[in-house]
């Protein structure tokens, strides 16, 4: 009898879940989800792939908050399969720091780049809502610093509106601090390569053999409807752009049930940031 | 001027207060333009210089710098030529520009005249300068610089000048002057048969411009014929709502107008003219002020009301017009100065969906322009150069082409659709891989200290001073995990001071990697690029 009971009660919590994420992608294109070009993200992924008309944020690792953590590089990774129909992807580069050859090297084409600098944060959001609107834009890829909850819904209905994916580049003490209506959020962390055995002290490190011609992340996914409990992938990007998946047994322990993430689940923070 | 003379004359003057600034070729084009369009306040058939394929010799860069101006028949209203070119020369002091006027029969004589009959003048003002004799202003002042050709001059008054006041391109001028001829009088007093045996017919046609006074067509920037809508209030207004309302009502009708010709504007400008309360005015004070004008160039041509009135409404938030209880609105002009046929495309031969993402992505552009500048929309290009900072090319996506007209979205999102960007031209993909080179580069490098082992090879590392934005600095030491280097990288001899730098691809054992170099002169080290 308690069974029945907890059967049809996890029935109706998850058709209820079913019906609350209709509602939330009620105005995205249905169906559309396109392919991160790695198979094992793309399995922490509940739905496969990333949704159409939904937005991305990668954070860094509190430890790792000096540029160089590898996040932007990660983002044209994932931004670059949104651009094959002839879309376009957006940057945001207010400091005019973008360096073209990397750009072209990670197979981003250029004539179909859009770069924007802003100055003021009220120019970002517009700049921001007005890319993410246009159906032309395939990715788009910003920094955020400060978003308030408002500038972030409306983002959302934004991405929502055009179909594209906004990729989002934080710091995780801004994430956490911030409200995001996100719908898959990734803790990035740059490691060494797992092939070498970097980990040990060399004397010199010009001595070593070169090790960085790929780079590695350990990325744990903090954020995906569906998802109860977090994720984590070690993937690495070769001297091509192109994906290199780690052996599972050497990827870091996934499907951890680490109740401290709950605390920043996406329905807590949504409260907490409306209210 | 050439950049070490203007180096030179600034630091005769003893003034700080000046620095360098890159060339920005669509900043000038926009200026001219602009300029051209002020000075149909003296003439209505104003141009701008059309220049050709290749450079004319005694010019650095080719893009249009004189403006031509048909006077015939108002020298009269200023009393006399001589008087209209001192009235167009005290506008333009006004203005702040430095100007050379000529006045003659033909274009070809005109622009022979003001390009090169006071360049002797010039530059002995530049040398007095540079010698302290003289001050900038005072030697700026004292140069003539207008001439004026009479009716049917002779031949004998541009003798003395020089063969490259004819427009002749590089080439040509060069082979003059391995003969030994320097100047139009020495040009003249060869056969015609020969010239067009050695040169071709282009220089002869140059010299009937000039002596002759061959006529050549002014290339007009705007007929004033432009289509416009104009309404005139009874009352001011005072509220941005309502000049929303208005602005939706006029642009519709702007475009009815178009649609009823098959046309799309390029230019739409916008004037307010305001006016002071009567309340508010003193007796005897103006009540007009100046107009607020706002001025778009469109990405591609345009007659979509909707599109044309989200773009305005964007320049009216970012400038609006400063409207008080006293300061209204009284008449609104919407003009399309410039207009071309539109363009139908059969897209169904092409991948439809691509050209639909292209007009859509045109008008994303305009939108973003229209609100954050110009300057501030973008697109990437590649240049073969070593230095890293001289690679990426940035070019604004809204702009205007050398003969003044709007750059199509044909020139800026390519022609064909690229259905594959894999085999786009543009995409090289690096021999070396995609980690070679930093995904952000810092505009000015930041000074790292290192620590070395006994080998002199770097172990440790740091950055010193003042941090920029994004990087920030740590006073503590990072320990180098692993590095590639170094990659020398030198400057070409002919491209100013040699900078020759080792640079090295870094990982710290925070898992942060930087690309820093060496400066070979100074030994110094350099955080200059980010993987980030």
């Amino acid at each position: 009898m308690i069974d029945t009971d907890l059967l049809s009660r996890k029935g109706l919590v998850k058709e209820l879940a079913q019906g609350i994420r209709s509602m939330e992608t009620a105005h995205r294109p249905q169906g559309l989800l396109v392919s991160s070009g790695s198979e094992q993200m793309d399995r922490c992924l509940p739905s496969g792939g990333y949704a159409a008309g939904s937005l991305l944020e990668l954070t860094c690792n509190p430890r790792q908050r000096t540029s160089g953590w590898g996040g932007l590089s990660l983002a044209l990774k994932m931004a670059r399969p949104w651009l094959n129909d002839g879309k376009y992807l957006v940057m945001v580069d207010s400091y005019r720091r973008l360096c073209a050859p990397s750009l072209v090297a990670m197979k981003i084409p250029l004539e179909r780049l859009i770069v924007i600098r802003t100055d003021n944060a009220s120019d970002w959001v517009w700049g921001l809502d007005q890319a993410l609107r246009s159906p032309a834009v395939g990715a788009l890829i910003s920094p955020v610093t400060e978003l308030d909850d408002r500038s972030a819904r409306r983002l959302q209905l934004a991405v929502e509106q055009g179909g594209g994916l906004g990729i989002f580049l934080r710091d995780q003490v801004s994430a956490k601090r911030n409200p995001s209506w996100a719908e898959v959020q990734w803790q990035v962390q740059s490691v060494s390569n797992p092939s070498s055995s970097a980990s040990s002290p060399y004397a010199s490190p010009l001595k070593k053999p070169s090790v960085m011609m790929e780079r590695w992340f350990d990325l744990e996914l903090l954020r995906a409807p569906g998802r109860q409990s977090s994720r984590r992938v070690r993937l690495g990007i070769d001297a091509q752009g192109e994906w290199i998946e780690c052996d599972e047994r050497k990827s870091p322990q996934s499907a951890q049930h680490l109740a401290s993430q709950l605390a920043i689940a996406a329905p807590g923070r949504r409260d907490l940031a409306a209210g | 001027m050439t950049a070490t003379q203007a180096k030179s004359v600034a630091e005769s003057t003893q003034q700080s207060n000046w620095s360098w600034v890159e060339h920005d070729p669509q900043e000038d084009l926009e200026e001219i333009f602009s300029l051209a369009e002020q000075l149909m306040q003296f003439s209505p058939l104003v141009g701008v210089e059309s220049i050709e394929k290749n450079l004319w010799a005694g010019r650095s860069i080719l893009q249009p710098q004189s403006i031509t101006m048909d006077i015939t028949g108002l020298e009269s209203w200023y009393g006399g030529e001589l008087a209209m070119a001192i009235e167009v020369q005290r506008w333009l002091t006004r203005e702040g520009r430095f100007a050379c006027i000529g006045i003659a029969d033909s274009v070809g004589q005109a622009w022979a005249v003001s390009n090169y009959s006071f360049r002797k003048q010039v530059s002995e003002a530049m040398f007095k300068i540079e010698r302290a004799e003289s001050s900038l202003a005072d030697s700026l002042n004292e140069c003539n610089r207008t001439g004026i050709i009479e009716r049917n001059a002779s031949r004998k008054r541009f003798s003395e000048l020089p063969i490259e006041s004819l427009r002749l391109d590089i080439e040509t001028v060069a082979k003059l002057h391995r003969l030994g001829i320097r100047t139009i009088e020495s040009l003249q007093a060869l056969p015609r048969q020969s010239l067009t045996s050695r040169f071709t017919s282009r220089l002869l046609d140059r010299l009937d411009q000039c002596l002759d006074a061959r006529p050549e067509p002014i290339s007009i920037r705007s007929t004033g014929e432009s289509l416009e809508v104009c309404i005139d209030f009874e009352h001011p207004i005072f509220l941005l709502e309502e000049l929303q309302e208005v602005l939706r009502e006029s642009i519709a009708q702007l475009c009815r107008k178009l649609e009823s010709i098959g046309h799309g504007t390029w230019r739409l400008v916008v004037r307010l003219g305001l006016e002071i309360s009567t309340m508010q005015v003193q007796e005897g004070s103006p009540r007009a002020v100046p107009s607020h004008v706002i001025q778009l160039g469109l990405f591609q041509s345009s007659d979509d009301p909707t599109h044309l009135l989200w773009l305005i409404q964007g320049c009216l938030e970012r400038n609006p017009p400063q409207l008080s209880k006293n300061l209204g609105i009284k008449h609104i002009l919407v003009q399309a100065p410039w207009t071309s046929a539109i363009r139908w495309k059969q897209n169904a031969l092409f991948d439809s969906q691509t050209l639909r993402y292209r007009d859509e992505a045109a008008k994303l552009i305009d939108g973003l322009a229209a609100r954050l500048g110009r300057n501030q929309v973008v697109g990437l290009s590649l240049i073969q150069d070593p230095i890293p900072e001289r690679q990426t090319k940035t070019k604004p996506l809204t702009g205007l082409r050398n003969d003044g007209t709007e750059q199509s979205t044909e020139r800026k999102l390519r022609k064909r659709p690229i259905e594959d960007f894999h085999k786009s031209r543009s995409v090289v993909p690096l021999s070396d891989g995609s980690w070679t080179r930093p995904t952000q580069l810092l505009i000015a490098p930041l000074k790292l200290e290192v620590q070395c082992d006994s080998s002199e090879i770097p172990t440790r590392i740091r950055l010193i001073g003042e941090s920029s934005k994004g990087a920030s600095a740590s006073s503590d030491f990072q320990r180098m995990v692993e590095a590639i280097g170094p990659e020398r990288i030198e400057s070409n001899w002919w491209s100013g001071p040699t900078i020759r730098r080792s640079y090295y691809r870094i990982a710290l054992d925070s898992g942060i990697w930087w690309w820093i170099f060496q400066d070979l002169s100074n030994k110094q080290w350099y955080l200059h690029g980010l993987f980030h």
